[in-house]
């Protein structure tokens, strides 16, 4: 089975990082290619997703390399093998600062089209900037993306005509997309680009085996906005989201019920939303926190990948929500699966993220003479020395560069995934009723919503208090110390495919569960 | 659990490999070994004073041997063997809740393992002193001032290393530099 995923906007990149970690987990399917699209290609949002995927193509590719390093097909940490074009975000506008005027050919077009495009776009939204995204006008994204080329040519539209030849030749393929339904690129792109996804796949005369699925985000967030300096300046209101919404939700319930595009929708709303602290109307300070409705779009997503999801032949629209209380837990987090519960792998990965990041990480870091304190332990002889020597050169290669590499990039990942679910945490909830208690995080990290550009601030390093907290970073009643980790390292069954850091990964990633 | 287990069944062969043969003596010591018997002349000639036996009321340790060996001898090394047993699947089970829980801190604990150690010896050393000396136990004034120290020295050999074996190969895999030279042991054993 063959499975895409699109990424719309700033809100679909943002639910691909969760989809990511989720993949880390083992949620995900065996493999997925991953593409954005977005008008606004230095958007914070987007940068920061682009870096996690290529981050998560990087540390898989090593860790998963039969030859040197390999965690095991049984493995399921990085269990998803994603993969996504050279560039992983496809501009609809092509060109330095394109706005709507250039992109339709204004200039060029008869007076009477001219006075019907004039009626649609105000003046300056015909003359807006579009280097930096639709700033939630649909309509100008609408107009954009169906100006836009979708041929076979074009790196991304290959992929998805690649996707339906596939199809074609009897293997099951699914594509699924994800937007919000307010704001510019996510709105227009959304229904345009499933249309045109559908259109190929009428073109190509493929009945069977092509499944689309998509996941919409209704308003789940606001924001103040400046009062200042925001004359004549397009940009996204949040008074306007649900008027869009409103309207957005119609215009659908009209294409759904004449038309079926999809085979699958998950439909997702947060009430009462999250209010993010600081505004950007764009660009690469728009770097908004991962918010914990997104992680439902993800859950989605990887739901209607699973092999388990049965698709029928109607159009089904699903809902999700928390429960009716104001404290989101960890029971508010669908499985996947019968097969893959999200709670246990999330979980697993968070302490993987921690002992990793505070433990073994930094004693597997540096040069041998350096690491060679370790040499007689139990955990290291067994999973690292065994693993990482030269039977040539006769010495332990953990120290050498290429060795270093995956152990660093490792750590940072870790990082990552302890500054995702912190931020999620505070993030979510921050100015409002709810409280949110998935793990506790105030041991290890410090959280400043005004601080835009690093809003979380993990420890470099912890204390002997801080570190035995480690069993309650999980609101669970698993009782999890470092010890146990510990003792989980040195007696997991090593597999008989692992190879390299590998078995050191994969051994420590499943000893974080009971 | 089931790495307990695995660690008390790692350590009771570990006590096994030279335990066998303070096994063995009790049993022998308990079904009277006779008079003509090779560990009765041993322990005439070199643990009991035939001058002392006399002053007892006997010709020769041959006489006492029997009520010797069915009482004190057995006594002593039963209590050394429940001792033993009970110390090295006592530290075996111990090692696993060990708060180990960074690289590089199970040197730390080598100090637990130390004090456990040396209160073990003590304890044989203590016994044997106790047994070879008590009151309780007529036959034990025929023994010896060097007879008692070579009595306290062998308990000590019998019981001392099958318990350091049994905590070699018992001990958790993750405490084991706690341990002397139990981190020399293969890392998947």
């Amino acid at each position: 089975m063959k499975n895409f995923i699109i990424g719309i906007g700033g809100t679909g990149a943002k639910c691909l990082e969760h989809l990511l970690h989720c993949c880390s987990a083992g949620l995900g399917p065996d493999n997925l290619w991953a593409g954005m699209v977005d008008q606004d290609e230095a958007n914070g949002n987007v940068s920061r997703t682009k870096i996690l995927l290529s981050k998560y193509m990087n540390l898989r590719s090593n860790l998963r390399d039969e030859a040197k390093h390999d965690l095991s097909k049984e493995s399921n940490l990085f269990k998803t093998n994603i993969s996504a074009n050279n560039d992983s975000v496809w501009l609809p506008l092509k060109g330095a600062d394109p706005t709507l005027e250039q992109v339709i050919n204004y200039n060029v077009l008869k007076p009477e089209v001219k006075d019907l495009i004039d009626c649609l776009y105000d003046p300056e939204e015909k003359m807006q900037n579009l280097s930096e995204g639709f700033r939630a006008r649909p309509n100008i994204g609408a107009a954009a993306m169906l100006a836009t080329t979708s041929n076979e040519d074009d790196p991304f539209w290959s992929q998805i005509y690649k996707a339906i030849d596939a199809a074609r030749g009897g293997e099951q393929v699914r594509v699924f997309i994800i937007s919000s339904i307010f704001g510019g690129t996510g709105a227009s792109g959304f229904p345009n680009i499933a249309r045109r996804i559908k259109q190929i796949q009428q073109e190509k005369n493929v009945t069977s085996n092509f499944h689309l699925g998509g996941a919409l985000m209704l308003p789940y967030f606001n924001y103040e906005v400046p009062e200042e300096n925001m004359d004549g300046e397009l940009f996204a209101k949040p008074e306007e989201f649900l008027d869009q919404t409103k309207g957005a939700l119609e215009y659908y319930s009209k294409l759904f019920e004449y038309n079926k595009i999809f085979d699958q929708v998950y439909v997702t709303g947060w009430d009462p939303l999250s209010k993010l602290a600081n505004f950007k109307m764009g660009g690469n300070l728009q770097n908004n926190p991962p918010l914990f409705p997104e992680l439902y779009a993800a859950l989605g997503a990887l739901r209607f990948f699973s092999s388990e999801n049965t698709i029928s032949e109607n159009q089904e629209i699903f809902h999700i929500g928390k429960n009716d209380g104001n404290d989101i837990l960890w029971s508010d987090i669908p499985n996947v699966s019968n097969s893959l519960n999200s709670k246990e792998s999330i979980s697993k990965l968070i302490r993987f993220a921690f002992s990793y990041n505070w433990m073994y990480g930094p004693a597997l870091t540096g040069s041998w003479s350096r690491i060679k304190k370790y040499q007689n332990e139990n955990w290291f002889k067994r999973l690292i020395f065994k693993n990482t020597y030269n039977n040539d050169t006769k010495t332990c290669e953990v120290g050498h560069e290429h060795n270093q590499e995956i152990i660093l990039l490792m750590q940072e990942y870790c990082q990552d995934v302890l500054t995702w679910i912190t931020d999620m945490q505070y993030s979510t909830v921050a100015n409002t009723d709810q409280k949110m208690d998935l793990i506790v995080s105030d041991f290890f990290s410090e959280f400043k919503a005004k601080n835009v550009s690093k809003r979380v601030n993990i420890k470099e390093k912890l204390n002997a208090s801080e570190k035995n907290q480690f069993n309650t970073l999980i609101n669970d009643s698993k009782n999890l110390k470092l010890l146990n980790i510990m003792s989980n390292i040195s007696y997991k069954k090593i597999y008989r495919d692992q190879k390299g850091l590998g078995v050191f990964m994969d051994i420590l990633f499943r000893s974080c569960e009971q | 659990m089931k790495n307990i287990i695995q660690s008390i069944i790692y350590g009771l062969v570990g006590l096994s490999i030279f335990g066998w043969f303070s096994v063995f003596i009790t049993v022998l010591s308990i079904s009277d070994p006779g008079p003509d018997s090779y560990i009765v002349g041993f322990f005439s000639d070199n643990i009991m004073s035939s001058e002392r036996i006399e002053n007892l009321g006997f010709d020769n340790f041959a006489e006492i041997s029997s009520s010797f060996f069915t009482t004190l001898f057995f006594h002593m090394n039963l209590t050394l063997i429940i001792i033993t047993a009970s110390t090295t699947i006592g530290w075996c089970i111990v090692s696993h809740f060990l708060n180990i829980d960074a690289p590089g801190k199970a040197k730390i604990y080598a100090i637990h393992w130390l004090i456990v150690s040396a209160i073990f010896i003590g304890l044989v050393f203590g016994i044997t002193w106790y047994f070879t000396s008590s009151t309780t136990y007529p036959a034990a004034e025929g023994i010896t001032t060097s007879g008692q120290w070579l009595l306290i020295f062998m308990s000590l050999l019998i019981y001392v290393v099958p318990y350091y074996l049994g905590v070699l190969l018992g001990t958790a895999r993750f405490a084991r530099s706690s341990v002397l030279l139990a981190n020399k042991l293969p890392g998947g054993f």
